[in-house]
């Protein structure tokens, strides 16, 4: 064995330079929401108080416009702030909704086999051969504009679908493996089987998905709001500004980079940080 | 093979079925209808409208009228674009989607295999770095991000390239538009090639090549490529959804005249017929793309032919 | 004792060896390899020599880790990781480290055929078994098309692989293990070359397969030189002429076949032949004609005899009882589902403090076999007895309940242990299911006790499964499944993961705690020597029928039914001076699918003794003597009466 795990520590080694980015991504992740929570308080001026002296003011620290305004003389930096606060806020409840059915979805259907898994699983497959954003965004049209709320349920109800699929594929090898056979052999009940050693097994699993959808949800709020279909006025959330500095990229062009430049920092620190949890916890799936 | 195709092909009609079902029956249980504006119309013309497009029959009646249209190619009149009907609003919009989607997916499979190819032979070289690098961004860009900055470089800055619009056959218009939809499906293809080369690269079978002394490259065009293939074309069905969704977003940008937009109008106005027609298209793509990608799936390795789907 | 420094310089060639005049094929001298690792040099391969002369086969032995297979990829470049090797290896007179890759792609495959372990995975998937061995020819020899393809064919006879012609077009997951072996075997031997490399060629087949494999192996081994690298002294007594023992990287013991395997020096290479002194002495090699005088056998003082009970003696009710079982499950072939049916009229009863071991080829139903008697898999037919109570009678909590009697350890020790539980929750999982009155301290008191027990120390408790050494999670397995007391325990494969030294503690352990707990054992194993050892009766399993039932040391000494004498004899066995001529007897072949099951006698295709009667009707399960029963249409006596009639 000496030699083959040899390699293998060698090889895992020049696999995992991504570690100190992933040290950087969380305290860029911890960073950007300490900011969004107080970062406004910081400057003089309110998410939506207009400003008629400073119409599409570029950025400044005289006037304490630090970012610059919009049209409408609103104070950038503020609502940037604003726009981080609600995108990860919407981010992180979509999450927490679809890993929730993601993972009783798939370990329920992994676990119980049969005809129930089969039904189960073929739900998930039609959902699945749509493009994801496509049922968002029929769902966020039909159902969701002027509610957050159904905003969030719109995203977070086709989010949970890859989750679905991977938690059950785990479950199902994890039910294979003898351990589980041997949990049975013991005495234990399914349930039991089921919170004492499929569970507890997925949560590396479940925790690399977790923060890889993150980004994921952000992304469909901000393409929902970007098309106008997402946050309304006079709210803003990341994707809102984009689209507003995506009209203006010409007079104001520091509307669209500061928004973005914070909405792509956000999205790859995430990705990133998925990404290193997955090799750390995950090392079957590359 | 031809047996496994075979029952691929069967196994979608009743999934496109399904599908068809539950969005017509989701789509009119939105609140609102096809009628129902800012000034709300005269009583009288509002029942002829919703008489002319059978609105006030039961809805299991309009289903099977709609199936009935369906099956005979007639995918109904738009309810909003009164001149037009579905067939031919998709007619006008296909090509300019298609020819932007085909090009981004061209685009990013002839640089993301190279890069993808190149970065695990050098594996924690520089170029394998900078490769990583680059995929790392370009997945945490969004298309509505990436398309006015590339607008705002190239066109506002440096007026190499149009900003927007479109004009059939010329394909200035067409190079933004496609670099921006092609961008993360690049990163993704390049980092799948990566990954999958080195898993096949430590595979005891690639060992057991070089141990006949077949040679390097031997070895990794006959042996290796066709299974380190394997997850890009796993990866090319989701792929084409995400060119789908992200041309919504690019039409948008560049203000081409796509099928996106009708997607968005349509279900902003209740257009019933116009958004089935859409949820029709690209389901019925999404599935065939998934359908292609298992088949080659199916002829990179054997194995896969003779189990069941 | 790895730091007394091996001996570099060979032992002194045996006379008959230099009066051949033999040439040297293989020089290897001082090699050294070293893995970069995080702490600097990390070495995996010291100072090793030796050298392979033509016409003569060299088996390097030694466990897993031993450096062994390093050594030789090191010296034909195919290390996977970066190292630093130093040291020469000489092919025919021509160094080959610091050759550049061009000029070794001209020696691999040309002069040095390689044949791996795991022949599926050493074949590439997506290219038919025909292409992947006109490859080599083409490249090598500059072969046209044509030409390769019929060489190709040739090669494929020469390994005799049946139905060559079609294996041509075929890829290499249609065939069977033993098929693929065989294919690996030509393409190494696609290009004549003058070495031959055996990395444990093998280990991944059953014994029945083995033997095939060792016998084609011995025809191939005259016109050139072989370096045959195993962990299993069985495999180098029926083809080695020379011997190497490795541990750790280093060569500790050199010599003639004969010499190592009969008088060993060294401590370590008697504990890799199984032997510890005593034994040795107990069981001189070669002597007797049966298997039984081969194998050391240790059984225990006083063990219940099964027949003595009679009408006026009533048998106490069997632990575990199996009457008529059958399993089968579900295999889609394209549209259509068949039925595989795994186990079909399984009839055993397993006493109190009994062992019954289960022995048989892989597929034969022997994992499934514990499955149902757990009924962790529900029988398609039949039924199962605990202590005369049916588990599918009783309802759930009853039924898990009653599992505490009855308990399993797994062929894969890692595998079965939960790998985020501490050594401590896993063996106190059955104590806190089924004994929740114990508190804290009484659990961890239990818990202590029986690692004791069991041979393992008590700052193993807060470790996880993957902090283990294969014996000691093989220990943790027992006693986890021990701690209860079962009064039935199941061993499905338990010592085939396991090292040659570790696989002799593990199986004395289940011995012991048979011994002192009075426990019933059925004991799954297709590895002849253990069952031998410790079981007092026998049941051989053929593609899941019954073909055999009988007392251990009868089923050795004289088996009945014709699979069972050729399971013995397959069995490699670690004597120079009677291996050779027992691989030459096996004529077994290719076990059919379980999916094509023949008609009549399942075993008729492969049997030497085949008749028209096996092939109109299965035969009958029917005692053949004393406590022993069969199922063949020629057993002896039975032949007798088919004549007279």
């Amino acid at each position: 064995m000496r030699g083959s795990t040899l390699a293998y520590a060698v090889s895992m080694r020049s696999r995992r330079p991504g570690r100190r980015a992933a040290l950087f991504a969380a305290a860029l992740i911890v960073l950007l929401t300490l900011w969004a929570i107080v970062g406004p308080a910081a400057s003089p001026y309110s998410p939506n108080g207009l400003d008629w002296h400073h119409l599409s003011a570029a950025p400044s620290l005289t006037d304490g416009h630090w970012l610059g305004t919009d049209p409408l003389g609103r104070d950038l930096y503020v609502r940037t702030l604003y726009g981080l606060r609600l995108s990860l806020l919407i981010g992180v409840l979509a999450t927490g909704v679809s890993v929730l059915i993601g993972l009783a979805w798939g370990m329920v259907a992994g676990f119980a086999g049969g005809r129930v898994e089969a039904w189960m699983m073929r739900v998930v497959d039609i959902l699945y051969s749509l493009p994801y954003l496509f049922i968002v965004l029929i769902l966020a049209t039909l159902f969701g504009r002027d509610s957050i709320t159904l905003l969030l349920v719109a995203i977070a109800a086709v989010g949970w679908l890859t989750l679905a699929r991977v938690v059950r594929a785990k479950t199902l090898s994890l039910k294979r493996r003898e351990f589980v056979e041997a949990a049975r052999a013991a005495g234990l009940t399914p349930a039991g089987i089921m919170m004492r050693h499929i569970l507890p097994n997925l949560a590396g699993t479940v925790a690399v998905y977790a923060t890889l959808m993150v980004p994921q949800m952000i992304t469909s709020e901000s393409f929902l709001s970007f098309l106008g279909l997402g946050v309304q006025e006079p709210r803003a959330s990341l994707g809102s500004l984009v689209s507003e500095g995506a009209h203006e990229m010409l007079a104001a062009p520091w509307m669209l980079l500061v928004p973005a430049s914070v909405l792509v920092a956000l999205l790859l620190s995430f990705n990133l940080l998925g990404d290193a949890l997955r090799d750390v916890l995950d090392p079957a799936a590359r | 093979m031809l047996g496994y195709a075979a029952r691929r092909i069967a196994g979608i009609v009743p999934v496109l079925l399904i599908l068809i079902t539950v969005s017509f029956f989701v789509v009119r249980l939105a609140p609102g209808g096809p009628f129902d504006q800012a000034r709300p119309l005269p009583p009288r013309t509002r029942a002829e409208l919703e008489q002319l497009y059978g609105l006030n029959r039961p809805l299991i009646v309009q289903y099977w009228h709609y199936l009935q249209g369906l099956a005979h190619g007639d995918l109904g009149p738009s309810f909003k674009m009164h001149d037009d009907t579905v067939a031919g609003l998709i007619a006008q919009g296909l090509p300019v989607s298609l020819t932007l989607g085909s090009s981004a997916l061209a685009l990013a499979l002839l640089i993301g295999v190279p890069l993808g190819l190149w970065a695990a032979l050098g594996r924690g070289g520089a170029l394998d770095h900078a490769v990583c690098a680059f995929a790392a961004v370009s997945l945490a860009l969004p298309s509505f991000v990436t398309g006015p900055f590339l607008a705002l470089a190239f066109g506002l800055w440096l007026h190499w390239l149009p900003v927007a619009g479109w004009q059939a056959g010329e394909p200035r218009y067409l190079i933004l538009p496609a670099v921006t939809l092609a961008l993360p499906v690049c990163a993704s293809v390049a980092r799948l090639m990566r990954g999958g080369m080195l898993d096949v690269i430590e595979a005891s079978f690639v060992r057991s090549a070089r141990a006949r002394g077949l040679g390097r490259w031997r070895v990794l065009r006959h042996h290796a490529l066709r299974p380190a293939l394997v997850p890009v074309v796993s990866y090319l069905g989701p792929a084409v959804a995400s060119l789908v969704t992200g041309s919504l977003v690019v039409e948008t940008v560049f203000e081409l005249p796509g099928t996106g937009r009708y997607l968005v109008q349509g279900a902003l106005n209740r257009d019933y017929t116009l958004v089935m027609g859409m949820v029709l298209l690209y389901g019925t793509l999404t599935l065939l793309c998934n359908l292609a990608a298992d088949l080659i799936h199916a002829w990179l390795d054997p194995r896969v032919r003779g189990e069941h789907a | 004792m790895s730091s007394i420094r091996p001996p570099v310089e060979p032992v002194a060639l045996p006379a008959s060896r230099a009066a051949a005049g033999a040439a040297t094929v293989l020089a290897v001298e001082d090699l050294s390899v070293a893995f970069r690792g995080a702490e600097g040099l990390a070495p995996a391969v010291e100072g090793l020599s030796f050298t392979v002369q033509r016409g003569e086969c060299l088996g390097i032995v030694g466990e897993s880790g031993a450096g062994k297979t390093q050594a030789f990829l090191a010296a034909l470049g195919l290390l996977a990781s970066p190292a630093h090797v130093t040291g020469r290896v000489r092919l025919d007179g021509q160094e080959l480290l610091g050759l550049p890759e061009r000029a070794l792609d001209r020696i691999r495959g040309a002069r040095v055929g390689l044949v791996f372990q795991d022949p599926m995975a050493s074949l590439t998937p997506h290219l038919r078994i025909g292409d992947q061995l006109a490859e080599p020819l083409r490249r090598h020899l500059g072969m046209g098309a044509r030409e390769a393809r019929g060489r190709a064919l040739q090669l494929l006879e020469r390994v005799r692989l049946a139905d060559a012609a079609r294996r041509m077009r075929q890829y290499p997951h249609e065939l069977s293990g033993g098929m693929r072996q065989r294919v690996m075997i030509a393409i190494a031997l696609a290009c004549d070359p003058q070495l031959l490399i055996l990395d444990e060629p093998t280990s991944a087949l059953d014994v029945t397969l083995q033997a095939q494999i060792l016998n084609l192996l011995a025809e191939f081994k005259r016109e050139r030189g072989v370096a045959l690298i195993t962990h299993d002294f069985g495999v180098v007594a029926g083809l080695a002429d020379q011997v190497a023992v490795m541990r750790a990287g280093r060569l500790i013991e050199q010599g003639s076949t004969a010499e190592v395997l009969k008088a060993p020096r060294e401590p370590y290479t008697r504990q890799l032949l199984g032997r510890d002194d005593s034994r040795q002495a107990a069981s001189p090699p070669g002597s007797g004609a049966g298997l039984g005088a081969l194998l050391p056998v240790t059984l225990p003082a006083s063990r219940p005899r099964v027949s003595e009970c009679s009408p006026a003696h009533p048998c106490p009710t069997p632990r575990l009882a199996l009457s008529g079982v059958g399993v089968s499950f579900p295999v889609a072939r394209g549209w259509r589902r068949q039925a595989l049916r795994a186990l079909d009229g399984i009839d055993l009863t397993l006493g109190a403090g009994e062992a019954l071991g289960v022995v048989g080829e892989s597929g034969c139903g022997k994992s499934t076999l514990t499955r149902a008697a757990l009924y962790l898999i529900r029988p398609a037919a039949g039924e199962v007895l605990w202590m005369g109570r049916s588990p599918a009678d009783l309802p759930g909590g009853e039924l898990r309940r009653l599992r505490r009697e009855l308990q399993i350890v797994f062929q894969d020790p890692l595998a079965s242990l939960d790998p985020h539980l501490t050594v401590q929750r896993l063996v106190a999982e059955p104590l806190e299911i089924h004994r929740p009155q114990l508190d804290a301290s009484g659990r961890l008191e239990e818990v202590c006790g029986m690692l004791e027990r069991v041979g393992l120390d008590r700052s193993l408790l807060t470790r996880r499964p993957h902090e283990l050494s294969g014996g000691q999670c093989q220990r943790v397995g027992i006693a986890r499944a021990m701690i209860l007391k079962p009064r039935v325990l199941v061993c499905d494969e338990p010592l085939s993961a396991l090292d040659a030294p570790t696989r002799a503690q593990v199986l004395a352990l289940l011995a012991e705690l048979r011994r002192e707990q009075g426990t019933s054992l059925l004991f799954v194993s297709h590895d002849l020597s253990s069952v031998q050892r410790l079981c007092d009766r026998v049941l051989v399993l053929y593609l899941g029928r019954m073909a055999e039932l009988a007392p251990a040391q009868a089923l050795f000494a004289a088996p009945h039914h014709p699979y069972t004498r050729e399971l013995l004899a397959a069995i490699a066995v670690a004597d120079p001076d009677i291996q050779p001529a027992r691989l030459a007897q096996v004529r077994l072949g290719e076990p059919p699918s379980p999916l094509e099951l023949p008609q009549g006698c399942a075993f008729r295709t492969r049997c030497p003794q085949a008749s028209s009667l096996c092939a109109e009707r299965a035969p009958a399960w029917e005692q053949t003597a004393e406590d022993r029963w069969a199922a063949c249409h020629h057993l002896r006596g039975r032949a007798d009466d088919m004549l007279l009639k």
